[in-house]
């Protein structure tokens, strides 16, 4: 206001020519100030301890949040360890368990071809004997065939009478 | 009793009842015989499929003149009740049983070809000796016997034939 005022100074300084002026503008000054001092300044230390207040209400906040977030990071760390210590757990079993079903798969795979081969042997073996069985037999057929052939074609009378004779004398004797 | 001997008593019960029981034996071994020797009038008489009144005229057709009535109605009456199979069966268990009636042993003989009377006397007079009793000996040919005889008396088989010999010669050759 002042460098308004003097702006438009006769000697075109800042001061201006007529004291007066400096003294009603000094006065208005002070004026203004012990305004501002008394109405101005205390709301602005209440608005600058409001938020002081607010900022550190915040930061409490902000803290108890990053104990709550630090605590959830420590268990969640503390489950990620148990789950963790699960998991190898079950794969440790899960090992065991394949190790054993493998185990077992090898020994009975061992012994079906254990018995595959024995009943194969045995087979084999019957086979053998019902062949030659069957062979000795057919053979067996084909003499007597061959035998009765022959008795049925030298079986005449004389000898059909000579045979029942024979067989009277050995029921007699 | 078995069911031949059953029949064999129902025929002997004919025979009492017509007087004539050594015909009806005669003519029931003849008709055995005549059966054995032809499987189509096996096959006729044993076929069940045939009205039991056309099997009883093939039997008497077959019986025309050569058998009494009574055997005639007594070999009718067992192939019509479908019997036909058992009659060489039934007409030893008539024979066993007539005999046993004279304080007889029967003796059934089979062979492949007719005894002469010289060895049916031979033939009895030694089963006489060994069975200790009066033997009648009825033989049946059957060329299954091929040659020697078959002979059962009761249970007792005394074989004879070259049929066992040939038998015997196969079995030790398996």
């Amino acid at each position: 206001m002042m460098l308004f005022a003097a702006a438009g100074a006769d000697n075109g300084w800042f001061i201006p020519a007529d004291p007066k002026e400096l003294y009603w503008g000094a006065a208005a000054f002070l004026v203004v100030v012990a305004l501002l001092v008394w109405k101005v300044l205390p709301g602005v230390k209440q608005a600058m301890a409001d938020r002081s207040a607010r900022i550190r209400d915040e930061l409490v906040e902000a803290e108890r949040a990053r104990v709550d977030a630090e605590a959830e990071l420590a268990s969640l760390r503390s489950k990620l360890g148990d789950s963790s210590a699960e998991s190898d757990r079950i794969l440790d079993e899960a090992r065991s368990q394949a190790k054993t079903v493998k185990a077992d798969l090898i020994s009975r795979a061992d012994s079906d071809a254990v018995d595959a081969r024995e009943r194969a042997e045995l087979e084999v073996t019957a086979s053998k004997g019902q062949a030659s069985a069957d062979i000795q037999a057919e053979v067996a057929n084909q003499a007597a065939a061959a035998a009765e052939s022959v008795v049925n074609s030298n079986l005449d009378d004389a000898t059909h009478t000579e045979l029942i004779d024979r067989y009277i004398e050995q029921v007699n004797s | 009793m078995s069911r031949a001997e059953d029949y064999a008593e129902a025929v002997l019960a004919i025979g009492r009842a017509e007087g004539d029981q050594s015909r009806l034996e005669s003519d029931l071994h003849s008709f055995a015989t005549v059966l054995a020797g032809s499987a189509e009038l096996q096959n006729s008489l044993g076929d069940t499929t045939i009205p039991a009144a056309n099997r009883q005229q093939v039997v008497e057709d077959v019986l025309d003149g050569k058998a009494s009535k009574a055997s005639t109605a007594a070999i009718s009456m067992i192939v019509g009740a479908g019997r036909a199979a058992d009659i060489p069966e039934i007409a030893r268990a008539l024979s066993s049983r007539m005999a046993g009636q004279r304080g007889e042993a029967y003796a059934d003989v089979r062979s492949a070809v007719p005894l002469t009377d010289d060895q049916v006397q031979r033939l009895e007079a030694a089963l006489t000796k060994q069975a200790g009793r009066d033997v009648t000996v009825r033989v049946t040919i059957d060329p299954s016997v091929v040659g020697g005889l078959v002979t059962q008396i009761d249970d007792t088989v005394i074989d004879g034939s070259v049929r066992r010999r040939l038998t015997q010669m196969r079995e030790s050759l398996v």
